[in-house]
């Protein structure tokens, strides 16, 4: 099996991200698309975003990871940001993902 | 502004709104960020000629490269004004006016793969499909990033001069790595396509995007002057 099989049976075997994907808008998705042509990219979002609700089933899947760097960093807003980059194969799978379910 | 059929008036393609040149004399440098270059890019293909729907085109392949550190926006002047005497359907050509194959348009050779990458990077990994390579050949990589992301591939492109290897490149839609004669992306004159044996050998270090602004000289700047003026 092809690595793109494998993200496009995990696309297929897992119902939320068709959903969640259709929840972000362009800029949402266009954060993500920054992300993948950045080395070394960290993206912040607010909990309970269409965009950490996206990321957050993009980490079980092992595609993002939350940073480790940002956890240090605390604000005095009264949201709860979170900062995730992406992993070596999620570099791979997310291309295929907007591709495929965003097509 | 020109007359089109049935004397209506026609608007000239265009240039989008590039910066205004910076004045600086021989021997001196300017910073451009990579959304600068873009639209030089954007102005200098809408003069050149080429078809209006690839002047973004153009524009975001040179600034993928200059985005990883690859002289893009040098490979596409130098590419203009080297063949400026020359027609488009010329240049679309594979073989030149001199009869020799080669050094033809590095965006239309990148049309030209568009039925056969799937192919050149799904079969083994160690057959090198090669072909003649174009003008500028370092404008084909974008192209070749932008098959491989959809569909999760990593490429191995291995650059030839006079049949002997000098580079070999892997990437994926947005990552890049190198191995060799960098130089070989400006002249090489084959280009061998292939599908990277991941499964035998480790990743290599491939890397996204990082640079934001580059640095061009005056005698570059002012070549950009010439032709824009044209």
């Amino acid at each position: 099996m092809t690595f793109f099989d494998q993200v496009i049976q995990e696309l297929r075997s897992d119902p939320r991200l068709p959903i969640l994907l259709s929840a972000c808008s362009e800029g949402d998705i266009s954060v993500l698309v920054a992300m993948l042509d950045t080395i070394n990219a960290l993206g912040t979002t607010t909990k309970g975003s269409p965009n950490s609700d996206l990321w957050g089933c993009f980490e079980d899947h092992g595609w993002m990871a939350k940073s480790q760097t940002a956890e240090a960093t605390e604000t005095n807003l009264p949201i709860e940001m979170l900062s995730y980059e992406l992993t070596d194969q999620g570099r791979r799978a997310v291309p295929i993902i907007l591709s495929h379910a965003l097509s | 502004m020109r007359r089109g059929i049935f004397g209506r008036k026609k608007m000239e393609p265009s240039r989008g709104n590039y910066p205004a040149l910076p004045s600086i004399k021989y021997g001196e440098t300017v910073r451009l960020k990579i959304d600068e270059v873009r639209q030089y890019c954007f102005a200098l293909a809408a003069q050149r000629g080429y078809p209006e729907d690839s002047f973004g085109m153009i524009a975001d392949r040179v600034g993928f490269l200059e985005r990883r550190g690859l002289p893009g926006f040098e490979a596409l002047i130098l590419d203009l004004t080297t063949f400026k005497n020359e027609t488009l359907a010329e240049r679309f050509s594979i073989v030149r006016p001199n009869g020799v194959k080669g050094g033809h348009c590095p965006f239309v050779a990148g049309v030209q793969l568009d039925d056969k990458l799937d192919e050149f990077t799904s079969g083994d990994p160690y057959t090198s499909n090669v072909i003649i390579a174009p003008s500028a050949a370092m404008l084909l990589i974008p192209k070749v990033a932008s098959f491989a992301g959809p569909m999760g591939r990593l490429v191995s492109i291995t650059w030839y001069r006079d049949d002997q290897e000098a580079l070999k490149t892997v990437l994926d839609g947005y990552r890049i790595a190198h191995n060799g004669d960098l130089t070989a992306l400006a002249n090489a004159t084959e280009i061998g396509f292939a599908r990277y044996p991941e499964e035998e050998y480790p990743i290599p270090p491939i890397q996204a995007g990082q640079f934001n602004d580059i640095e061009v000289s005056a005698e570059r700047m002012l070549a950009i002057q010439d032709l824009l003026d044209e």
